[in-house]
């Protein structure tokens, strides 16, 4: 199955206005194995003043290791691909800190104030022909639209993040606050829509309600208009939705089989 | 000719913020304290309305306390700032500063106060010790997800303030409680309270949870005393 991507990332509003980086990323890589879809949100505060390159580095290390999970020859076991999914969170940490050390190229020399710096959050969705895996290490949400229009939520939800706490890559703790899930499509169908989005989104909207509302609408419209059209429209939406809404920088980013859009009508 | 393709998703709205004023108005508040009260926080509303519309992204809303023989609420109504008023209190009766809190407790719930807001902000003024169970208030407010992830400044009128009572209320070492000795410093605190401290809680960058120690708004320096005659100090 092909998989189509759309996604945009703004500065927000907030941001513009303390002349403040966009510190959120995101990125994806496809080839004839898996597809990837990755988000990151660097934490912004006095604290982590590199965390915009933390956000980058923290895509591009999820790209990495999970394409490179999904090539590694597994001889095609469930279990096998289970138990090496578990290893995921201490791999990316791993490699997120030594890409870290080598952005950071000796200026702060206490690693753990050197991480801090560039801390980040990370969620990425990993879809090959017989699973999608996903993971997530602090706040922002990842949805899954299914065939039958039901919208899951895979990951469970941190409980008692509120404030603006959350968990990060840059913790001495980090992998204990992964969550993770892999699902084969010989038990479960393949999703219509996965959703990726930092925090900014859906803080922006007035309940969860009318945020779930936008991932459904986002799957109607791409239907109905193309999704050159939606990705054409999508930096304008995020604007206005970091103005209207949170303030902070937004992301949004989805796949979606290619065959769920349909030729805009003339 | 080119669609307009309406947004996805439903109603947009900025973050609230609600901010809560924790007055004091036992009986040795009487005469020049709570008119100088009543003063300093009418004097820093039009600095807290202008602070609140440079940043369109946080709705604050404000509510009262009184607390002296019991506590009430002044403002029941969380009031949008651009609304916000203030009525003379009067003083008399004890310190029931536990009754406060726990009046205050009942509206920092995630029922009441969903996940997208953003920090409250308490802020206690008082010029004794309480006469009621300060602690179980106390505790009453720390049990209220949003009462641990408050924002609580101190501020003690006059040399007879409890000063450790209020720095258990602010419950962070980095922020010390604010002594105001005369009127001056009064207005002063108060105008920092209302501005600096509100400005910070609403736009506050992400904080890792683990490394939370000052709280989750790290809050600026607050103004020093000013350096007057004894003959002004309360």
């Amino acid at each position: 199955m092909n998989w189509h991507i759309i996604g945009d990332t703004v500065r927000g509003a907030s941001h513009k206005r303390s002349d403040k980086p966009n510190q959120d990323a995101w990125a994806f890589s496809q080839n004839d194995t898996c597809t990837v879809l990755a988000v990151a949100d660097g934490h912004g505060s006095s604290k982590h003043t590199h965390s915009e390159i933390g956000a980058q580095l923290a895509v591009q290390v999820a790209l990495t290791l999970l394409n490179d999970f999904a090539h590694a020859d597994k001889g095609e076991d469930s279990r096998q691909i289970k138990q090496a999914a578990d290893y995921l969170p201490s791999q990316i940490v791993q490699a997120w800190r030594a890409a870290v050390d080598n952005a950071d190229n000796g200026a702060t020399e206490n690693p753990k104030d050197r991480y801090s710096l560039y801390g980040s959050t990370l969620i990425a969705a990993l879809i090959s022909t017989e699973y999608v895996l996903y993971l997530q290490i602090g706040d922002g949400d990842l949805l899954v639209l299914t065939d039958d229009g039901q919208l899951q939520h895979p990951l469970p939800k941190n409980i008692g993040l509120i404030a603006n706490e959350t968990f990060s890559l840059c913790e001495a703790k980090a992998i204990y606050h992964f969550e993770l899930a892999l699902q084969f499509f010989n038990h479960k169908p393949t999703p219509a829509l996965i959703f990726l989005a930092t925090d900014g989104y859906a803080n922006s909207f007035t309940d969860q309600a009318e945020f779930h509302q936008a991932v459904e609408d986002f799957q109607q419209q791409i239907a109905t208009h193309g999704a050159d059209k939606i990705q054409h429209c999508l930096a304008d939406w995020l604007d206005e939705t970091s103005e209207q809404g949170s303030g902070d920088d937004v992301t949004v980013t989805m796949m979606f089989p290619s065959v769920a859009q349909e030729q805009p009508a003339e | 000719m080119t669609d307009i393709i309406k947004r996805p998703g439903g109603a947009m709205a900025n973050r609230p913020l609600h901010f809560f004023w924790l007055a004091d108005c036992s009986g040795s508040m009487y005469g020049e304290k709570i008119e100088q009260l009543n003063y300093a926080i009418r004097n820093a509303i039009k600095p807290m309305q202008d602070v609140a519309a440079d940043n369109p992204n946080a709705q604050v809303m404000v509510r009262a306390i009184k607390f002296s023989t019991g506590a009430q609420w002044h403002i029941a109504q969380a009031t949008p700032v651009e609304d916000f008023k203030w009525d003379n209190l009067t003083a008399n009766g004890v310190t029931d500063m536990g009754l406060a809190l726990q009046l205050a407790a009942e509206q920092l719930d995630v029922t009441q106060m969903p996940e997208r807001c953003l920090p409250p902000v308490l802020v206690l003024v008082s010029d004794g010790q309480p006469t009621d169970d300060f602690n179980d208030g106390l505790n009453t407010l720390m049990n209220k997800p949003w009462g641990r992830k408050s924002v609580r400044i101190g501020i003690g009128i006059g040399q007879d303030a409890d000063l450790e009572v209020l720095q258990k209320f602010i419950g962070n070492p980095e922020i010390r409680p604010l002594q105001a000795n005369n009127a001056e410093d009064l207005v002063k605190y108060i105008r920092w309270a209302s501005t600096v401290v509100l400005q910070a809680a609403s736009a506050p960058a992400s904080q890792v949870k683990d490394q939370v120690s000052g709280g989750v708004v790290p809050i600026p320096q607050a103004p020093p005393a000013s350096d007057i005659d004894a003959d002004d100090v309360w």
